[in-house]
């Protein structure tokens, strides 16, 4: 990902350009469902937002085909992708959010949140071998119990 | 007169009561200025709870530590970690983390502390000389003005964070923008993009955005490389190195802290705005242009003397016209009115002696942040020696706590993890998050003002042009244009030539 990032960029400026036409045709749609006049209506700004990256995305767009054009950059993100999703660090890198994501969607909602986050920092620790067990069952018991008792106990904030 | 009244202040804050409270009250807000995603709004607002048994001065004075001590504290871990404890602290990180990662946390830490003590006592005198004069002056801004200061605002940040792309960073800045106008809209409660979910209806909250998008690419870098070094050597503070440093900077606290006042005095404009300005104003005015992005101490001192020289000029409009400058302010004005106080115009006739007693608590607050500040630093420098892999599973529960605690919905912590996500695409292209940030901050206040300014003018464009400090904006926000086309470039050749030739 580091060095040059033409190819990146030319992905990213359909995108844009694609979420600004979706962000100027609902603009539109809110100025027409409210009625009255376009410069009071609440599709106005967002009207403008939608325009503006409308703009911006385009002018990346003709940026990125200097020299390249489409095909070039086109070839160039095949190259990066492929190269990309088949390194140990891509790998490292989605295993670790996935827990991230098991622990926001899965644990917090559905356990109280001292054994949620205590099963998040063991687990996440283990994978990335952060120490013997018995370590990180310490590490992760502490910090969950701190936690709990400054904001639960003594704050009396709500958690999880 | 006036000696009359800071001697009676300076009476009741050494009493072994308000002594204690204030240290405290410092501490818990420098705490929460350290933790990511716990800002001083929540802090003030857990507070006041918390006050509502105690005498009114004692539970004003631990409001106002609370407010300095919070508001300080993002320094520390925009500058050991890259997250930045408050948003305001985005400004700081982008020196204060390249100076920690060359091996001189601890001197980034100092020279941060003590820009905050600089920027919160020039905010107190202003306190005490502007308050009269200034809430006529923040009246003539009208809503023209407040938008143009929003898009002026992102740009400015658009164009400092890209790193010489400042297209990615008006982008950001956009799609910032366009993300605080997702809920009912300010003036006629319409749904916007809420796709028929009742959890978008009320917005998306700053918190969890804030979090997600500087804390969680942090923490998933950190599982890119199976071998991280911890890093083993602590820098000491080094004291003298950097008041040395400090004492050929006073041009830049002077500058820093006249603008983190002013941007504190205009209502709705916090902290964030006065950062990135005075990093601006800073880098615009330095001879040494090219060290700003790659560790400039002077960067770092713009950054937190504006950033804390705001709480006094938000102050000022809440004394003077009940109107808050900041998210802070306005729960600092709800605190004041549970306390008995009544700010407005009346409070300068009502009580004479309050800006004193507001000014000196600032001062006193300020001071015990400096030490404290100091003391703590000593042990969260420690925090380098701590391996990664255990220090980042920690700091994203601490982000969930974070983006919980706002409105204690399980949808914020759900936003945090969806914006993280975006947080790291825009990392990975390379577009900058501040501007993204500053955009859903100032975005509302740019919606509601813009469509103001038109329904008041019938629509018509001219007051753009015809308002003095509307064209003062203006014709800034043209030239940072003309300037990404590289029209100046094309310019001086042309210039220099003509010189050549006349000369």
């Amino acid at each position: 990902m580091e060095g040059n990032i033409k190819h990146l960029d030319f992905i990213s400026a359909i995108c844009l350009f694609l979420v600004s036409v979706y962000i100027i045709w609902d603009s539109w749609e809110i100025h027409e469902d409210v009625g009255g006049p376009l410069y009071a209506s609440p599709g106005l700004l967002t009207l403008f937002i939608g325009t503006m990256i409308a703009l911006c995305s385009v002018l990346l767009f003709l940026r990125c085909l200097k020299n390249v054009g489409i095909a070039g950059n086109i070839s160039a993100f095949k190259h990066w992708f492929t190269g990309f999703i088949k390194t140990k660090e891509t790998l490292n890198t989605l295993l670790g959010i996935v827990i991230l994501a098991l622990f926001v969607f899965i644990l917090l909602p559905r356990f109280p949140f001292l054994i949620s986050s205590f099963i998040f920092m063991f687990i996440l620790m283990k994978v990335m071998e952060a120490g013997s067990i018995l370590k990180i069952t310490i590490i992760s018991a502490c910090v969950s119990g701190s936690i709990f008792t400054l904001f639960q106990i003594i704050f009396k904030v709500p958690l999880p | 007169m006036a000696l009359q009244y800071i001697l009676d202040t300076l009476y009741q804050l050494v009493t072994p009561v308000n002594l204690l409270t204030l240290v405290l009250a410092v501490f818990f807000g420098l705490l929460v200025g350290v933790l990511p995603g716990l800002t001083s709004t929540m802090a003030i607002a857990l507070l006041t709870g918390l006050t509502y048994g105690i005498s009114s001065e004692t539970a004003i004075l631990s409001l106002i530590g609370v407010y300095v001590g919070a508001i300080s504290g993002g320094v520390q871990t925009a500058i050991l970690l890259n997250i930045p404890g408050t948003p305001a602290a985005a400004a700081t990180a982008v020196d204060g983390y390249k100076i920690g990662q060359r091996g001189e946390a601890g001197l980034g830490i100092f020279l941060g502390n003590a820009s905050a003590f600089l920027g919160t006592l020039f905010g107190a005198v202003c306190v005490l000389v502007l308050t009269p004069l200034l809430s006529m002056l923040s009246l003539k801004f009208g809503s023209w003005e407040f938008f143009l200061l929003a898009v002026f605002g992102v740009m400015i940040c658009g164009s400092l964070t890209s790193g010489g792309d400042s297209l990615k960073g008006w982008i950001s800045g956009l799609i910032g923008l366009f993300v605080a106008q997702i809920g009912l809209d300010a003036l006629n409660s319409y749904p916007r993009f809420t796709f028929g979910s009742m959890a978008l209806i009320g917005g998306i909250p700053l918190i969890p955005i804030m979090i997600g998008l500087f804390g969680f690419p942090e923490i998933v870098s950190s599982f890119k490389h199976q071998e991280m070094k911890a890093i083993k050597q602590v820098i000491d503070l080094r004291v003298k190195k950097g008041l040395s440093i400090l004492k050929g900077k006073f041009p830049t606290v002077f500058r820093s802290g006249f603008l983190g006042v002013a941007v504190g005095i205009i209502p709705g404009v916090g902290e964030d705005v006065a950062g990135w300005l005075s990093y601006w104003a800073a880098k615009m005015r330095s001879k040494k242009k090219e060290e700003f992005g790659k560790g400039s101490y002077e960067g770092v001192i713009a950054a937190e003397t504006g950033i804390n020289a705001t709480i006094g000029g938000n102050l000022i409009p809440v004394l003077t016209l009940a109107v808050p400058g900041s998210t802070s302010s306005a729960v600092l004005l709800a605190a004041l009115w549970l306390h008995g106080f009544r700010p407005g115009p009346l409070l300068l006739s009502e009580s004479p002696g309050f800006i004193y007693t507001m000014s000196m608590y600032l001062v006193a607050s300020a001071l015990v942040m400096l030490l404290l500040g100091l003391l703590i630093s000593r042990y969260t420098v420690k925090m380098l020696k701590i391996d990664k892999k255990i220090l980042m599973p920690i700091v994203f529960v601490f982000c969930a706590v974070g983006s919980f605690v706002i409105d204690n919905s399980i949808t914020s912590v759900y936003m945090m993890f969806i914006f993280g996500i975006l947080g790291v695409l825009l990392a990975a292209m390379k577009y900058p998050a501040a501007p993204f940030l500053l955009g859903v901050v100032l975005g509302p206040m740019a919606d509601s003002n813009l469509r103001r300014a038109l329904v008041l003018s019938d629509g018509s464009l001219t007051p753009l042009l015809t308002r003095p400090l509307c064209l003062i904006f203006v014709i800034g926000i043209i030239l940072m244009i003309l300037a990404q086309l590289k029209v100046f470039d094309k310019l001086k050749p042309i210039i220099f030539k003509k010189k050549n030739i006349t000369g």
